[in-house]
């Protein structure tokens, strides 16, 4: 009994690492002015290539270029390259910038369904489902 | 490059493109739900159909705005997935008749060949408003033989001047011609093919006026020409015409259309001329 209970436990533990890795709730962008961008895996199984510019510590502008996906203008040719981004760590730091809401809200919520992965779908449901 | 791949990149770079004009039309949403909601809708087009189709039926089925449900409707028949089309038709058949009408007109956005035959039936039983729906989303699809075969069949004149109207905004001048060949050339089928336009109708509409065998023909033929912007022929008519009164016609018709023939005749008739 206590060797399944121990191993429940230590299964609970590794799922949580996993999901916590997962979610990648580290990342995020630097702060200094300036264009950014990493890769991730894009909806349609491609890689999607996501830029931000910040300007005083916050995002102004958004892009994404990838095979079938072309959002908001032509890619930054100066942009300091961040690296392969899990989908979901980066569908949390857009995340971060749905609300409140303003002329980012849209663009981030657009950006984010281009991601792979369930947590769009889980995001955009929790979006039209909230009630007036 | 497959086709839902062109439709993202295409539908993405509309948005992308029209940022000013969405956001200045989010701006007339005031409720911060309402524009996550319109933003959310958006961005399900990019998102698997199969994903996409349960949450536009939830936000359908639940308590929103019009202006919600309006693009949820966009974004449903933007799902090419039968019951996606099924849904739609059966939102079209809805009780309020501002959901139906717009219901039609995403079914001609569209272009679904199953929903689009299914409008047929609504065109039948539907009122005035919905036929309307039908015949815009008829046009929105660029289904032709339909109107044709809504004017052909029509059971009064009023609905045979609403189908024949949209056929001449869609073009069809052929369609318009057959038609003519059973009831001659009405007061309809003319104007229709000013709506149409082009150098063939100009052609048409000359002969028409020329050898018509009432003054309401006549008038139709010059409406036609107006509605057409054809001022050369209204103003060959003028040349040739030696009846006064009709001279004042035509003469008034170019005034109308803001010709610059009627510089042409002032001119004449300050050098004595016609």
């Amino acid at each position: 009994m206590k060797t399944t209970l121990r191993l429940m436990l230590i299964l609970l533990f590794v799922a949580a690492v996993i999901t916590s890795e997962s979610h990648g709730a580290n990342f995020s962008v630097p702060q200094e002015d300036g264009w950014y961008t990493w890769q991730v895996e894009a909806a349609d199984g491609s890689q999607l290539q996501v830029y931000a510019l910040m300007d005083a510590g916050q995002p102004v502008k958004f892009r994404a270029r990838g095979d079938s996906i072309c959002f908001s203008g032509t890619s930054v040719k100066d942009a300091q390259d961040l690296g392969f981004v899990t989908a979901d760590q980066s569908i949390i730091w857009l995340q971060g910038f749905i609300y409140p809401v303003g002329d980012l809200s849209s663009e981030a919520i657009l950006l984010i369904s281009l991601h792979a992965g369930e947590l769009p779908i889980d995001i955009l449901d929790r979006l039209l489902s909230a009630a007036f | 490059m497959t086709i839902r791949s062109r439709l993202i990149i295409a539908t993405i770079a509309t948005l992308a493109a029209s940022t000013s004009l969405a956001q200045s039309a989010v701006s007339d949403v005031e409720d911060p739900n309402e524009i996550l909601k319109i933003a959310a809708l958006e961005a399900l087009i990019s998102a698997p159909p199969e994903r996409a189709l349960p949450l536009v039926i939830k936000v359908l089925d639940a308590n929103n705005t019009d202006e919600v449900k309006e693009r949820a409707l966009f974004v449903l028949s933007q799902i090419d997935l039968p019951e996606a089309q099924a849904r739609l038709l059966e939102l079209a058949r809805s009780s309020d008749p501002e959901l139906s009408a717009e219901a039609v007109r995403m079914i001609g956005i569209g272009g679904n060949e199953e929903a689009l035959a299914g409008l047929a039936e609504l065109y039948s039983t539907g009122d005035q408003d919905l036929r309307e729906a039908v015949l815009e989303a008829y046009m929105i699809a660029g289904d032709v033989e339909a109107v044709y075969a809504i004017a052909s069949n029509a059971a009064d004149a009023e609905e045979f001047e609403g189908a024949v109207e949209m056929l001449g905004i869609m073009g069809a001048i052929d369609k318009l011609r057959v038609l003519s060949e059973s009831s001659g050339y009405t007061e309809e089928l003319i104007q229709a093919l000013g709506l149409a336009g082009g150098d063939d109708v100009n052609a048409t509409l000359m002969d028409i006026y020329r050898s018509a065998e009432t003054d309401d023909i006549r008038e139709a033929a010059l409406e036609g020409m107006l509605i057409s912007g054809y001022d050369e022929g209204v103003f060959e008519l003028y040349k040739e015409s030696n009846d006064i009164n009709e001279k004042r016609d035509l003469l008034e018709m170019l005034s109308i259309m803001d010709s610059d023939k009627m510089m042409e005749v002032i001119d004449a008739a300050l050098q004595g001329g016609r």
